[in-house]
């Protein structure tokens, strides 16, 4: 399932819901990332996050695919929120079930990758000074990249 | 008649998130758009920045581009999801 939307994210239905559906699946490997109060700036009260639909969602479509394709995966979700998402939320969950472990760490690695550098979302962090558009760090091109050559080893 | 998205800090730049207006008759591809929007922005080359990608239709493209019969066009600088 790819779902992006402003609804809160209930993590243990997203999980229950991808084993139901993943009846052969040695391994689900699940993330979830959370919004701390201490980012860029101190003091953050909340994230703001902008999507462009629908390019934003078939984009994802397409990086689960890459990932299936690559892996392979028995099944996968992928739950991001857009909006106000307040210090403590679940701003985004990312799962994973295939037949052995490692393509299940591995497939939740890279979609939080693709998430991170390329996937059309728009962060602001909201504190109690103001207001400020964040963009990746250099690292998250750096941690992005290990699949890129990744795929041009296997190809 | 075309619409006009600005996403994330270009939606600051822009006063608005996004618009429906009509292009003067030189402006037919990107770079035209960009340097005609910074100047009517006055935004002194925020548009012009190599890292903002454009999607014209919901597909982005490689620049510069024509955007004659273009419907959407949305302005993407660097994202950050997760």
């Amino acid at each position: 399932m790819i779902k992006v939307s402003q609804s809160i994210i209930d993590t243990q239905a997203a999980i229950n819901a991808l084993q139901k559906t993943a009846g052969d699946a040695g391994a689900i490997v699940s993330f979830e990332g959370i919004v701390r109060r201490q980012s860029h700036t101190d003091g953050v009260k909340a994230l703001f996050l902008q999507a462009y639909e629908p390019m934003t969602t078939n984009g994802i479509k397409a990086a689960v695919t890459r990932a299936n394709t690559e892996l392979p995966l028995i099944g996968a979700t992928v739950l991001h929120r857009t909006g106000t998402i307040a210090v403590g939320e679940t701003i985004v969950f990312v799962a994973a079930a295939s037949l052995h472990r490692r393509a299940a760490f591995n497939a939740v690695d890279m979609l939080m990758d693709y998430l991170k550098t390329s996937a059309l979302f728009w962060k602001k962090e909201i504190t109690t000074t103001g207001e400020t558009w964040i963009e990746p760090r250099s690292q998250d091109y750096i941690d992005a990249q290990r699949w890129a050559q990744t795929a041009t080893r296997t190809n | 008649m075309i619409r006009i998205l600005y996403m994330g800090r270009l939606s600051d730049a822009a006063g608005t998130i996004h618009e429906t207006t009509t292009l003067p008759a030189h402006v037919e591809n990107s770079q035209q758009l960009r340097v005609w929007l910074d100047e009517r922005f006055a935004t002194e080359g925020v548009f012009n920045d190599t890292s903002i990608r454009i999607a014209v239709d919901q597909t982005i493209l490689v620049e510069p581009c024509d955007i004659g019969p273009a419907q959407e066009i949305a302005f993407l600088p660097p994202v950050g999801g997760g």
